[in-house]
Protein backbone atom coordinates (compact mmCIF):
# COMPACT_ATOMS: atom_id res chain seq x y z
CA UNK A 1 0.00 0.00 0.00
CA UNK A 2 1.32 3.34 -0.85
CA UNK A 3 2.87 5.41 2.21
CA UNK A 4 0.18 7.95 3.32
CA UNK A 5 -0.52 9.71 6.40
CA UNK A 6 -3.09 9.09 8.67
CA UNK A 7 -6.58 11.14 8.62
CA UNK A 8 -6.10 12.34 12.48
CA UNK A 9 -2.63 13.08 11.36
CA UNK A 10 -4.00 15.35 8.01
CA UNK A 11 -6.90 16.94 10.47
CA UNK A 12 -3.51 18.69 12.67
CA UNK A 13 -1.22 19.20 10.23
CA UNK A 14 -3.88 21.50 8.34
CA UNK A 15 -5.20 23.11 11.79
CA UNK A 16 -1.70 24.62 12.14
CA UNK A 17 -0.61 25.18 8.38
CA UNK A 18 -3.97 27.57 8.60
CA UNK A 19 -2.97 29.04 12.83
CA UNK A 20 0.10 28.54 12.76
CA UNK A 21 2.13 26.97 15.68
CA UNK A 22 0.20 25.56 18.75
CA UNK A 23 0.56 23.68 21.87
CA UNK A 24 -1.05 19.98 22.09
CA UNK A 25 -4.11 21.62 24.21
CA UNK A 26 -4.28 24.39 21.73
CA UNK A 27 -4.49 21.57 19.01
CA UNK A 28 -7.02 19.94 20.75
CA UNK A 29 -9.53 22.59 21.03
CA UNK A 30 -9.06 23.77 17.65
CA UNK A 31 -9.51 20.01 15.88
CA UNK A 32 -12.00 18.84 18.58
CA UNK A 33 -9.87 15.85 18.27
CA UNK A 34 -9.33 13.72 21.58
CA UNK A 35 -6.32 14.69 23.19
CA UNK A 36 -4.81 10.92 22.89
CA UNK A 37 -5.84 11.20 19.23
CA UNK A 38 -3.94 14.75 19.08
CA UNK A 39 -0.61 13.26 21.29
CA UNK A 40 -0.35 10.22 19.00
CA UNK A 41 -0.60 12.10 15.20
CA UNK A 42 1.79 14.85 16.72
CA UNK A 43 4.52 11.75 17.97
CA UNK A 44 3.84 10.15 14.28
CA UNK A 45 4.45 13.69 12.46
CA UNK A 46 7.28 14.16 14.91
CA UNK A 47 8.92 11.16 13.33
CA UNK A 48 8.25 12.14 9.83
CA UNK A 49 10.15 15.60 11.03
CA UNK A 50 6.83 16.91 9.24
CA UNK A 51 6.40 18.92 12.48
CA UNK A 52 8.55 21.26 14.32
CA UNK A 53 8.85 22.44 17.86
CA UNK A 54 9.06 26.14 18.86
CA UNK A 55 9.72 27.72 22.17
CA UNK A 56 6.14 28.60 23.88
CA UNK A 57 7.50 32.55 25.63
CA UNK A 58 4.72 32.25 27.54
CA UNK A 59 6.00 29.24 29.49
CA UNK A 60 9.55 28.17 28.32
CA UNK A 61 9.00 24.57 29.73
CA UNK A 62 6.64 23.92 27.38
CA UNK A 63 7.03 24.15 23.27
CA UNK A 64 4.60 24.69 20.37
CA UNK A 65 4.27 22.53 17.31
CA UNK A 66 4.14 23.72 13.87
CA UNK A 67 4.51 22.39 10.30
CA UNK A 68 7.88 21.78 8.91
CA UNK A 69 7.52 22.80 5.50
CA UNK A 70 11.16 22.08 4.33
CA UNK A 71 10.82 18.65 5.11
CA UNK A 72 7.39 18.53 3.76
CA UNK A 73 9.11 19.91 0.16
CA UNK A 74 11.75 16.77 0.76
CA UNK A 75 9.26 14.33 1.26
CA UNK A 76 6.92 15.48 -2.07
CA UNK A 77 10.77 15.45 -3.83
CA UNK A 78 10.79 12.07 -2.38
CA UNK A 79 8.10 10.00 -2.98
CA UNK A 80 7.19 12.16 -6.53
CA UNK A 81 4.52 14.21 -6.71
CA UNK A 82 1.86 12.31 -7.89
CA UNK A 83 2.31 10.25 -4.58
CA UNK A 84 -0.52 9.67 -2.28
CA UNK A 85 1.82 11.53 0.41
CA UNK A 86 2.59 14.41 -2.15
CA UNK A 87 -1.14 15.02 -3.06
CA UNK A 88 -1.64 14.92 1.09
CA UNK A 89 1.10 17.75 1.28
CA UNK A 90 0.34 19.69 -1.48
CA UNK A 91 -3.29 20.36 -0.39
CA UNK A 92 -2.40 21.20 3.21
CA UNK A 93 0.76 22.52 3.10
CA UNK A 94 0.65 24.24 -0.42
CA UNK A 95 4.43 22.41 -1.27
CA UNK A 96 4.69 21.12 -4.00
CA UNK B 1 46.41 8.62 44.86
CA UNK B 2 43.33 9.73 45.21
CA UNK B 3 43.22 13.04 46.98
CA UNK B 4 39.51 13.55 47.68
CA UNK B 5 38.65 17.85 48.03
CA UNK B 6 35.99 19.25 49.52
CA UNK B 7 33.67 21.17 47.51
CA UNK B 8 30.76 23.33 47.52
CA UNK B 9 27.59 21.85 47.08
CA UNK B 10 24.71 24.11 45.52
CA UNK B 11 22.49 24.03 48.01
CA UNK B 12 18.33 24.06 47.65
CA UNK B 13 17.89 27.27 49.46
CA UNK B 14 15.39 30.19 49.37
CA UNK B 15 15.91 32.79 46.84
CA UNK B 16 16.35 35.63 49.56
CA UNK B 17 19.52 36.90 50.28
CA UNK B 18 19.36 36.13 54.12
CA UNK B 19 20.16 32.24 52.97
CA UNK B 20 23.00 33.26 50.80
CA UNK B 21 25.82 30.81 52.40
CA UNK B 22 29.79 30.81 51.66
CA UNK B 23 29.65 27.28 54.02
CA UNK B 24 31.81 24.70 51.63
CA UNK B 25 29.15 21.78 52.54
CA UNK B 26 29.47 17.56 51.33
CA UNK B 27 32.15 16.07 49.27
CA UNK B 28 31.21 16.48 45.34
CA UNK B 29 34.68 16.98 44.05
CA UNK B 30 37.26 14.43 43.13
CA UNK B 31 40.61 14.96 42.24
CA UNK B 32 43.83 14.25 42.05
CA UNK B 33 47.46 14.47 39.69
CA UNK B 34 46.05 14.41 36.47
CA UNK B 35 41.76 13.96 37.62
CA UNK B 36 39.33 16.03 38.64
CA UNK B 37 35.47 16.20 38.26
CA UNK B 38 32.82 18.32 40.27
CA UNK B 39 29.54 16.04 40.20
CA UNK B 40 26.60 17.42 41.37
CA UNK B 41 26.52 20.78 39.91
CA UNK B 42 22.45 21.68 39.10
CA UNK B 43 22.18 21.93 35.54
CA UNK B 44 20.78 24.94 33.95
CA UNK B 45 18.94 25.04 30.70
CA UNK B 46 19.56 28.43 28.70
CA UNK B 47 15.96 28.07 28.01
CA UNK B 48 16.27 30.05 24.31
CA UNK B 49 19.27 31.09 22.56
CA UNK B 50 20.80 34.16 23.83
CA UNK B 51 21.45 33.02 27.17
CA UNK B 52 23.87 30.97 27.32
CA UNK B 53 26.21 33.34 29.46
CA UNK B 54 23.83 33.51 31.80
CA UNK B 55 22.70 29.96 32.14
CA UNK B 56 26.58 28.84 32.68
CA UNK B 57 27.13 31.91 35.23
CA UNK B 58 24.08 30.65 37.11
CA UNK B 59 25.34 27.16 37.49
CA UNK B 60 28.69 28.45 38.69
CA UNK B 61 27.28 30.68 40.95
CA UNK B 62 24.66 28.53 42.66
CA UNK B 63 28.09 25.91 43.21
CA UNK B 64 29.79 28.75 44.87
CA UNK B 65 26.67 29.07 47.15
CA UNK B 66 24.48 31.72 45.73
CA UNK B 67 20.89 29.85 44.79
CA UNK B 68 20.36 31.70 41.41
CA UNK B 69 18.89 29.87 39.40
CA UNK B 70 18.67 31.79 35.92
CA UNK B 71 15.13 33.42 36.27
CA UNK B 72 16.71 34.62 40.07
CA UNK B 73 20.17 35.48 38.14
CA UNK B 74 17.93 38.08 35.83
CA UNK B 75 16.67 40.01 38.89
CA UNK B 76 19.49 39.53 41.29
CA UNK B 77 22.31 40.78 38.30
CA UNK B 78 20.00 43.72 37.00
CA UNK B 79 20.07 42.13 33.82
CA UNK B 80 16.36 41.95 33.27
CA UNK B 81 16.03 45.81 33.89
CA UNK B 82 18.81 46.80 31.63
CA UNK B 83 18.67 47.56 27.91
CA UNK B 84 21.27 49.08 25.00
CA UNK B 85 20.33 51.19 21.75
CA UNK B 86 23.28 51.84 19.74
CA UNK B 87 23.26 53.81 16.46
CA UNK B 88 26.43 54.40 14.99
CA UNK B 89 27.28 54.82 11.08
CA UNK B 90 26.33 51.05 9.78
CA UNK B 91 25.34 49.90 13.31
CA UNK B 92 22.11 49.95 14.73
CA UNK B 93 21.33 47.68 17.24
CA UNK B 94 19.38 47.26 20.51
CA UNK B 95 20.76 45.11 23.24
CA UNK B 96 18.44 43.10 25.71
CA UNK B 97 20.30 43.24 29.21
CA UNK B 98 21.55 39.98 29.09
CA UNK B 99 23.56 40.51 26.09
CA UNK B 100 24.68 44.12 26.55
CA UNK B 101 28.27 44.07 27.70
CA UNK B 102 28.34 40.50 29.29
CA UNK B 103 31.11 40.94 31.65
CA UNK B 104 30.23 44.24 32.71
CA UNK B 105 27.57 42.98 35.45
CA UNK B 106 29.90 40.72 36.88
CA UNK B 107 32.00 42.97 39.38
CA UNK B 108 27.85 44.14 41.08
CA UNK B 109 27.04 40.58 41.19
CA UNK B 110 30.24 39.72 42.67
CA UNK B 111 29.84 42.78 45.01
CA UNK B 112 26.09 42.12 46.31
CA UNK B 113 26.56 38.53 46.93
CA UNK B 114 30.11 38.49 48.50
CA UNK B 115 31.70 36.29 45.70
CA UNK B 116 35.04 36.41 43.88
CA UNK B 117 34.31 36.49 40.18
CA UNK B 118 37.56 36.43 37.87
CA UNK B 119 37.92 36.37 33.90
CA UNK B 120 40.67 35.07 32.60
CA UNK B 121 41.52 35.58 28.36
CA UNK B 122 44.74 35.87 26.21
CA UNK B 123 44.34 38.95 24.61
CA UNK B 124 46.87 38.38 21.96
CA UNK B 125 44.46 35.99 20.04
CA UNK B 126 40.86 35.85 18.48
CA UNK B 127 38.41 38.33 19.83
CA UNK B 128 41.02 38.89 22.66
CA UNK B 129 42.68 41.38 20.24
CA UNK B 130 39.44 43.89 20.54
CA UNK B 131 37.78 42.57 23.80
CA UNK B 132 41.22 43.11 25.98
CA UNK B 133 41.22 46.61 25.00
CA UNK B 134 37.04 47.51 25.50
CA UNK B 135 37.79 45.66 28.97
CA UNK B 136 40.28 47.77 30.07
CA UNK B 137 38.26 50.95 28.63
CA UNK B 138 35.25 49.76 30.44
CA UNK B 139 37.19 49.33 33.74
CA UNK B 140 36.78 45.62 34.28
CA UNK B 141 39.93 43.75 35.04
CA UNK B 142 40.98 40.03 33.93
CA UNK B 143 43.51 38.36 33.99
CA UNK B 144 46.21 37.80 30.40
CA UNK B 145 46.52 34.13 29.53
CA UNK B 146 49.28 32.29 27.64
CA UNK B 147 47.94 30.36 24.92
CA UNK B 148 46.55 27.14 25.41
CA UNK B 149 49.15 25.46 27.86
CA UNK B 150 48.34 28.37 30.52
CA UNK B 151 44.25 27.49 29.77
CA UNK B 152 44.33 24.23 30.75
CA UNK B 153 46.83 24.65 33.60
CA UNK B 154 43.75 26.94 34.92
CA UNK B 155 41.83 24.92 34.11
CA UNK B 156 43.09 21.86 35.83
CA UNK B 157 44.00 23.95 38.99
CA UNK B 158 40.23 25.52 39.19
CA UNK B 159 39.03 22.31 39.31
CA UNK B 160 41.26 21.10 42.28
CA UNK B 161 40.31 23.89 43.78
CA UNK B 162 36.57 23.33 43.25
CA UNK B 163 35.42 25.80 40.87
CA UNK B 164 34.13 25.26 37.68
CA UNK B 165 34.89 27.52 34.57
CA UNK B 166 32.58 29.43 32.26
CA UNK B 167 34.57 28.81 29.29
CA UNK B 168 33.51 30.50 25.98
CA UNK B 169 33.91 28.47 22.79
CA UNK B 170 32.85 28.44 19.16
CA UNK B 171 30.20 25.79 19.20
CA UNK B 172 31.44 24.70 15.98
CA UNK B 173 33.76 22.64 18.01
CA UNK B 174 31.27 21.11 19.95
CA UNK B 175 30.27 17.28 19.38
CA UNK B 176 26.25 17.94 20.56
CA UNK B 177 24.52 17.31 16.93
CA UNK B 178 22.43 20.78 17.90
CA UNK B 179 26.05 22.42 16.23
CA UNK B 180 25.58 20.19 12.96
CA UNK B 181 23.88 23.60 11.59
CA UNK B 182 27.50 25.15 12.28
CA UNK B 183 29.63 22.59 10.36
CA UNK B 184 27.27 22.09 7.11
CA UNK B 185 27.24 26.17 7.10
CA UNK B 186 31.19 26.04 7.41
CA UNK B 187 30.20 28.76 10.24
CA UNK B 188 32.96 29.75 12.44
CA UNK B 189 33.25 31.69 15.20
CA UNK B 190 36.03 34.15 13.41
CA UNK B 191 32.86 34.20 10.31
CA UNK B 192 30.37 34.72 12.94
CA UNK B 193 31.66 36.90 15.74
CA UNK B 194 29.76 35.04 18.04
CA UNK B 195 30.78 31.95 20.78
CA UNK B 196 28.62 30.09 23.09
CA UNK B 197 29.75 30.07 27.17
CA UNK B 198 29.22 26.16 28.35
CA UNK B 199 30.47 25.09 31.71
CA UNK B 200 33.76 22.79 32.30
CA UNK B 201 32.98 20.95 35.32
CA UNK B 202 36.24 18.16 34.81
CA UNK B 203 39.47 17.47 33.43
CA UNK B 204 41.36 14.06 32.73
CA UNK B 205 45.21 14.23 31.66
CA UNK B 206 44.95 10.62 31.00
CA UNK B 207 42.21 10.57 28.64
CA UNK B 208 43.01 13.96 27.43
CA UNK B 209 39.66 15.13 27.91
CA UNK B 210 37.59 17.11 30.04
CA UNK B 211 33.70 17.47 30.71
CA UNK B 212 31.28 19.77 30.09
CA UNK B 213 28.17 20.96 30.83
CA UNK B 214 26.51 22.74 27.82
CA UNK B 215 23.83 25.07 28.55
CA UNK B 216 22.71 25.67 25.48
CA UNK B 217 21.57 22.23 23.26
CA UNK B 218 18.14 22.04 22.38
CA UNK B 219 18.06 26.05 22.43
CA UNK B 220 17.38 26.14 18.94
CA UNK B 221 17.05 24.47 15.59
CA UNK B 222 14.04 22.24 14.57
CA UNK B 223 14.04 19.92 17.81
CA UNK B 224 13.70 22.42 20.21
CA UNK B 225 12.98 21.66 24.13
CA UNK B 226 15.01 20.55 26.95
CA UNK B 227 17.75 18.33 26.33
CA UNK B 228 16.31 15.28 28.87
CA UNK B 229 18.14 13.00 26.59
CA UNK B 230 21.08 13.95 28.50
CA UNK B 231 23.32 15.45 26.14
CA UNK B 232 24.28 18.65 27.47
CA UNK B 233 26.38 16.65 29.57
CA UNK B 234 29.47 15.20 27.53
CA UNK B 235 33.45 15.57 27.29
CA UNK B 236 35.65 16.98 24.47
CA UNK B 237 38.91 16.24 23.83
CA UNK B 238 41.59 18.54 24.86
CA UNK B 239 42.87 19.35 21.25
CA UNK B 240 39.25 19.87 20.16
CA UNK B 241 38.60 22.06 23.29
CA UNK B 242 41.84 24.59 22.24
CA UNK B 243 40.69 24.69 18.97
CA UNK B 244 36.78 25.55 20.44
CA UNK B 245 38.20 28.14 22.79
CA UNK B 246 41.15 29.18 20.64
CA UNK B 247 39.36 32.08 18.47
CA UNK B 248 37.21 32.59 21.65
CA UNK B 249 40.41 33.57 23.13
CA UNK B 250 40.66 31.18 25.80
CA UNK B 251 37.95 33.19 27.66
CA UNK B 252 36.51 31.85 30.96
CA UNK B 253 34.99 32.88 33.83
CA UNK B 254 35.42 31.72 37.94
CA UNK B 255 33.24 32.30 40.57
CA UNK B 256 34.84 31.43 43.50
CA UNK B 257 33.64 31.98 47.34
CA UNK B 258 33.63 34.85 49.56
CA UNK B 259 32.67 36.74 52.66
CA UNK B 260 29.07 36.28 51.76
CA UNK B 261 26.48 39.05 50.69
CA UNK B 262 26.93 42.45 52.01
CA UNK B 263 24.79 44.38 54.34
CA UNK B 264 22.99 46.09 52.50
CA UNK B 265 22.32 43.90 49.56
CA UNK B 266 18.54 45.26 49.84
CA UNK B 267 19.28 48.98 49.32
CA UNK B 268 22.36 48.19 46.99
CA UNK B 269 20.33 45.95 44.53
CA UNK B 270 17.29 48.22 44.59
CA UNK B 271 19.37 51.47 43.85
CA UNK B 272 21.56 49.64 40.88
CA UNK B 273 17.90 48.68 39.53
CA UNK B 274 16.53 51.78 39.71
CA UNK B 275 20.01 53.09 38.09
CA UNK B 276 19.50 50.38 35.42
CA UNK B 277 15.65 51.10 34.51
CA UNK B 278 16.24 54.90 34.30
CA UNK B 279 19.75 54.00 31.80
CA UNK B 280 21.86 55.89 33.97
CA UNK B 281 24.88 56.17 32.05
CA UNK B 282 27.58 56.54 34.78
CA UNK B 283 26.08 52.42 36.04
CA UNK B 284 26.37 51.35 32.90
CA UNK B 285 29.52 52.44 32.15
CA UNK B 286 31.83 54.68 33.31
CA UNK B 287 33.18 57.06 30.19
CA UNK B 288 29.91 56.56 28.43
CA UNK B 289 28.10 59.57 30.07
CA UNK B 290 29.10 61.67 26.80
CA UNK B 291 28.80 59.13 24.18
CA UNK B 292 25.88 60.44 22.24
CA UNK B 293 25.18 57.36 20.18
CA UNK B 294 24.39 54.45 22.80
CA UNK B 295 21.20 54.93 24.89
CA UNK B 296 20.09 52.78 28.07
CA UNK B 297 17.27 51.39 29.81
CA UNK B 298 14.35 53.61 29.44
CA UNK B 299 16.01 55.71 26.95
CA UNK B 300 17.12 52.71 25.16
CA UNK B 301 13.65 51.51 23.82
CA UNK B 302 12.99 55.70 23.18
CA UNK B 303 16.27 56.35 21.02
CA UNK B 304 15.50 53.48 19.19
CA UNK B 305 11.71 54.90 18.83
CA UNK B 306 13.30 57.97 17.59
CA UNK B 307 15.33 56.48 14.71
CA UNK B 308 12.07 54.55 13.34
CA UNK B 309 11.10 57.44 11.34
CA UNK B 310 11.33 58.05 7.59
CA UNK B 311 14.37 60.13 8.10
CA UNK B 312 15.90 58.35 10.79
CA UNK B 313 15.46 54.97 8.17
CA UNK B 314 16.59 56.46 5.13
CA UNK B 315 20.00 57.88 6.88
CA UNK B 316 20.80 54.85 8.19
CA UNK B 317 20.47 53.01 4.88
CA UNK B 318 22.33 55.86 3.45
CA UNK B 319 24.75 55.02 5.86
CA UNK B 320 24.98 51.25 4.77
CA UNK B 321 24.73 51.16 1.09
CA UNK B 322 23.49 52.73 -2.12
CA UNK B 323 23.38 49.25 -3.37
CA UNK B 324 19.31 47.89 -3.63
CA UNK B 325 19.86 44.73 -2.09
CA UNK B 326 22.00 45.36 0.70
CA UNK B 327 19.28 47.74 1.75
CA UNK B 328 17.18 45.61 1.21
CA UNK B 329 18.12 42.81 3.12
CA UNK B 330 19.12 45.61 5.42
CA UNK B 331 15.02 46.53 6.17
CA UNK B 332 14.47 42.69 7.08
CA UNK B 333 17.41 42.14 8.98
CA UNK B 334 16.92 44.96 10.93
CA UNK B 335 12.86 44.14 11.91
CA UNK B 336 14.80 41.12 12.70
CA UNK B 337 17.10 42.01 15.25
CA UNK B 338 15.16 44.03 17.08
CA UNK B 339 12.70 41.52 17.43
CA UNK B 340 15.38 38.96 18.60
CA UNK B 341 16.83 41.62 21.06
CA UNK B 342 13.45 42.71 22.30
CA UNK B 343 12.34 39.05 22.50
CA UNK B 344 15.55 38.39 25.35
CA UNK B 345 14.24 41.78 26.77
CA UNK B 346 10.54 40.60 27.35
CA UNK B 347 11.85 36.87 28.89
CA UNK B 348 14.16 38.33 31.39
CA UNK B 349 12.31 41.32 32.10
CA UNK B 350 9.23 39.28 32.82
CA UNK B 351 11.05 36.60 34.72
CA UNK B 352 12.66 39.63 36.87
CA UNK B 353 9.28 40.71 37.93
CA UNK B 354 8.06 37.22 38.77
CA UNK B 355 11.34 36.46 41.60
CA UNK B 356 12.53 39.81 42.27
CA UNK B 357 10.01 39.79 45.19
CA UNK B 358 11.50 36.66 46.87
CA UNK B 359 14.99 38.25 46.37
CA UNK B 360 13.94 41.86 48.15
CA UNK B 361 11.66 40.52 50.58
CA UNK B 362 12.42 43.24 52.74
CA UNK B 363 10.94 46.06 50.24
CA UNK B 364 7.12 46.32 49.64
CA UNK B 365 7.66 45.97 45.85
CA UNK B 366 3.27 45.85 45.16
CA UNK B 367 3.15 49.92 43.41
CA UNK B 368 6.88 48.94 41.52
CA UNK B 369 5.15 45.45 40.08
CA UNK B 370 2.02 48.18 39.04
CA UNK B 371 3.99 50.12 37.59
CA UNK B 372 6.45 48.01 36.37
CA UNK B 373 3.73 45.32 34.41
CA UNK B 374 2.07 47.83 31.91
CA UNK B 375 6.15 47.07 29.79
CA UNK B 376 5.41 43.02 29.78
CA UNK B 377 2.41 43.40 27.19
CA UNK B 378 4.48 45.84 25.07
CA UNK B 379 7.29 43.58 24.86
CA UNK B 380 5.14 40.90 24.27
CA UNK B 381 3.84 42.33 21.47
CA UNK B 382 6.73 42.76 19.66
CA UNK B 383 8.26 39.60 20.65
CA UNK B 384 8.13 36.48 18.44
CA UNK B 385 8.53 32.76 19.21
CA UNK B 386 10.69 31.57 17.08
CA UNK B 387 12.99 34.11 15.70
CA UNK B 388 15.46 33.53 17.73
CA UNK B 389 15.76 29.96 16.75
CA UNK B 390 15.11 29.96 13.13
CA UNK B 391 14.24 33.45 11.83
CA UNK B 392 13.38 31.88 8.25
CA UNK B 393 10.97 29.81 10.09
CA UNK B 394 9.57 33.09 12.16
CA UNK B 395 9.38 35.83 9.72
CA UNK B 396 6.91 38.34 9.84
CA UNK B 397 5.62 37.50 13.13
CA UNK B 398 5.28 40.19 14.48
CA UNK B 399 4.50 43.65 13.59
CA UNK B 400 8.39 44.55 13.54
CA UNK B 401 9.08 42.07 11.00
CA UNK B 402 5.96 42.90 9.16
CA UNK B 403 6.54 45.74 8.97
CA UNK B 404 10.19 46.16 7.66
CA UNK B 405 10.21 43.00 5.71
CA UNK B 406 6.45 45.30 3.76
CA UNK B 407 8.89 48.38 3.43
CA UNK B 408 12.10 46.25 2.29
CA UNK B 409 9.44 44.36 -0.22
CA UNK B 410 7.58 47.62 -1.55
CA UNK B 411 11.45 49.44 -1.53
CA UNK B 412 12.38 46.36 -3.58
CA UNK B 413 9.56 46.74 -6.23
CA UNK B 414 9.54 50.35 -6.50
CA UNK B 415 13.01 51.59 -5.81
CA UNK B 416 11.00 54.87 -4.23
CA UNK B 417 12.56 54.31 0.09
CA UNK B 418 10.85 57.30 0.58
CA UNK B 419 7.40 55.98 -0.67
CA UNK B 420 7.51 52.20 0.86
CA UNK B 421 8.50 54.06 4.06
CA UNK B 422 5.67 56.54 4.11
CA UNK B 423 3.13 53.93 2.75
CA UNK B 424 4.12 51.85 6.26
CA UNK B 425 4.06 55.31 8.22
CA UNK B 426 1.16 53.91 10.62
CA UNK B 427 2.93 50.42 11.54
CA UNK B 428 5.95 52.03 12.12
CA UNK B 429 3.84 54.83 14.53
CA UNK B 430 2.19 51.59 16.66
CA UNK B 431 5.65 50.33 16.89
CA UNK B 432 7.31 53.27 18.35
CA UNK B 433 4.00 53.85 20.48
CA UNK B 434 4.96 50.18 22.09
CA UNK B 435 8.47 51.57 22.78
CA UNK B 436 7.64 54.47 24.23
CA UNK B 437 5.19 52.25 26.35
CA UNK B 438 8.18 50.41 28.19
CA UNK B 439 10.08 53.31 28.43
CA UNK B 440 7.54 54.68 30.54
CA UNK B 441 6.46 51.73 32.53
CA UNK B 442 10.59 51.45 33.59
CA UNK B 443 10.95 55.05 34.64
CA UNK B 444 7.20 54.54 36.52
CA UNK B 445 9.03 50.92 37.83
CA UNK B 446 12.42 53.03 39.14
CA UNK B 447 10.42 55.92 40.52
CA UNK B 448 8.47 53.56 42.29
CA UNK B 449 11.14 50.71 43.87
CA UNK B 450 13.10 53.98 44.82
CA UNK B 451 9.91 55.23 46.38
CA UNK B 452 9.64 51.98 48.67
CA UNK B 453 13.30 51.80 49.04
CA UNK B 454 13.05 54.76 50.97
CA UNK B 455 10.01 54.12 53.27
CA UNK B 456 12.05 50.80 54.61
CA UNK B 457 13.61 51.21 57.78
CA UNK B 458 17.83 51.11 56.50
CA UNK B 459 19.01 50.04 59.57
CA UNK B 460 16.33 47.13 59.97
CA UNK B 461 17.97 45.60 56.29
CA UNK B 462 21.58 45.94 57.73
CA UNK B 463 20.25 43.81 60.90
CA UNK B 464 18.22 41.35 58.13
CA UNK B 465 20.73 40.84 55.58
CA UNK B 466 23.34 39.03 55.96
CA UNK B 467 26.49 37.46 33.40
CA UNK B 468 28.06 35.96 25.25
CA UNK B 469 24.80 34.64 22.86
CA UNK B 470 25.73 33.29 21.10
CA UNK B 471 24.11 32.60 17.88
CA UNK B 472 22.14 35.25 17.46
CA UNK B 473 24.75 36.87 14.56
CA UNK B 474 24.87 33.17 13.16
CA UNK B 475 20.97 33.51 12.27
CA UNK B 476 20.99 36.72 10.43
CA UNK B 477 23.65 35.45 8.07
CA UNK B 478 21.84 31.99 7.94
CA UNK B 479 18.78 33.95 7.24
CA UNK B 480 20.44 35.73 4.15
CA UNK B 481 21.78 33.17 3.03
CA UNK B 482 18.87 31.12 2.45
CA UNK B 483 17.14 34.05 1.20
CA UNK B 484 19.88 34.17 -1.91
Amino acid sequence: MAFQLPGSALVVLRSLARSGPMSPKEITSTTKLPPRTVSSAIKRLSRLRLLRRVPDLQDMRKCLYGPNLEVAKEMVTKYGSDSMVAVQLSLILAVR
Amino acid sequence: MVATLLCVTALSLPIDAATLTSTQQDTTCQSSAGYGYLSDIPYQWQEINGFCHWSALSMALRHAGAPLDLHNLFAASGIGFSAGYIRYEELAVFLSGAMLRQMEPLPTIASFYGLSIDIYMDDDVGIGTAYGPAMVAWGLNYTDMDGWTDTLDLIRTTIDDGYPLAIWTDPYYLPPSDYDFARTQGLQSQDTGSGHSVLCVGYNDTAGEVRIMDPGVGAFGENFGFPNDGRWLYSVSYSTLQNAMMHMSYGSVVIRTGNGPSDDFTSSLASYICERLRGDRSSYGEGLENIFFANFGADAFRGLSYDLTKESIIAYLDDVSPNKDDRYYTLIILGLQIEMGITLQYLSYRESLKTLPRILADLDLEAFLESASPAVSHLALLSENASLIDPYYSINGTILTQTFTNIAALYYETEDLEDAIEYHEQDLEDIRGHLIAIADAWVAAADTLEAALQGTDITMQLVVVSGLAIVIAVVAILYRRRST
